[in-house]
C-alpha cells in the first residue's frame, strides 16, 4: 500500500529549500539577501541549499552588479515550480490521510 | 480625490474623460513604483496578474459608466465604476495576501451599495464616492508605505 510520504521529495522537503521554492513560487525572482532574511538563515547555510537546488535544476542563479555592488538574483525554473507544486500536493495528501476530517 | 472635484464641478461625463487620462497614467505610475520597490527590497513579483486585474478594473469601470450613460441609468453610471474598483482591489488583495487591503475594498464596496440603497441622487453619489475612494486609497497607500519602510 502506497503511503503519501513516499511522494515527498528529499531535495525539496528540507526546510530552507522548501522555503526558497515557496518564496520563488510567488515571485519572478528574489535576491540572496531577501531570501536569507526571510528564511532567517546564515549566508553559508543558504548558499549550501541554493547549490543543492541549482544542481537539481530547480533554480537559476544570476549574479549581477548594481551600483558597482554584486547582487545575486535567484529564480525558480519550470522544473522547480513543478517540484514545489508536487511537494505541496504530497503534503496535502499526507494531511488528508492523518487528519481526514480536516482542521479541528 | 481630484476626480471628486471634477465630478462636483463638471459632472459625470467630464469625470469619464478625466479617468481616460488618469487611469492609464495612474496604472503606469503604480507599476513603476512597484517595480522599483521590488528591486530595492530584493523580490520581484510577476506583473502580468496585476496588469490583467488593472485592465479588467478600468474596462469594467468605463463599461458600467458608459452603459449607464447610454441607457439613461444614472445610478448605474454612479455606482458601477466604484463597485468595479472595489472588486478589482479585492482581487489585488487576494493576489498580494493583504487582509488590510481586502477589508478596505470590502468596506468601500459595502459603502457603495449602501449609497445605492439609500437612493442618494446620482450626481451627489458620484462626487461623494470619488472623494471617499480617493481619500481612503491615499490613506491606505501611505499607511502601507509607512509600514513597509518604517517611515511615511
Amino acid at each position: 500500500v502506497s503511503h503519501p510520504v513516499r511522494d515527498l521529495s528529499d531535495t525539496v522537503h528540507q526546510r530552507v529549500r522548501l522555503g526558497v521554492l515557496s518564496v520563488l513560487a510567488e515571485a519572478r525572482r528574489a535576491d540572496f539577501v531577501y531570501l536569507r532574511d526571510a528564511l532567517e538563515v546564515t549566508d553559508g547555510n543558504l548558499s549550501k541549499h541554493l547549490q543543492v537546488l541549482e544542481a537539481a535544476g530547480y533554480i537559476a542563479i544570476e549574479k549581477t552588479f548594481e551600483d558597482r555592488r554584486p547582487r545575486t538574483w535567484i529564480s525558480a525554473t519550470k522544473a522547480g515550480r513543478a517540484a514545489f507544486v508536487a511537494e505541496v500536493s504530497a503534503l496535502r495528501a499526507l494531511l488528508d490521510r492523518v487528519n481526514p476530517e480536516g482542521p479541528r | 480625490m481630484v476626480s471628486a472635484l471634477v465630478a462636483l464641478r463638471s459632472g459625470g461625463p467630464a469625470l469619464g474623460l478625466f479617468w481616460v487620462v488618469a487611469a492609464p497614467a495612474g496604472s503606469a505610475a503604480t507599476a513603476v513604483y512597484y517595480r522599483r520597490r521590488g528591486r530595492r527590497i530584493g523580490v520581484e513579483v510577476p506583473a502580468a496578474p496585476y496588469a490583467i486585474i488593472a485592465a479588467a478594473l478600468v474596462s469594467g469601470a468605463f463599461l458600467t459608466g458608459g452603459l449607464g450613460g447610454a441607457l439613461g441609468a444614472a445610478t448605474v453610471s454612479a455606482l458601477g465604476p466604484p463597485l468595479c474598483i472595489s472588486a478589482g482591489y479585492l482581487l489585488f488583495a487576494r493576489l498580494g495576501h493583504s487582509w488590510g487591503l481586502a477589508v478596505v475594498a470590502t468596506v468601500l464596496g459595502a459603502l457603495t451599495v449602501a449609497i445605492g440603497i439609500a437612493r442618494v441622487p446620482a450626481d451627489q453619489a458620484t462626487w461623494i464616492l470619488a472623494l471617499v475612494y480617493g481619500a481612503v486609497f491615499v490613506g491606505t497607500g501611505l499607511s502601507f508605505r509607512a509600514s513597509s519602510t518604517g517611515r511615511p
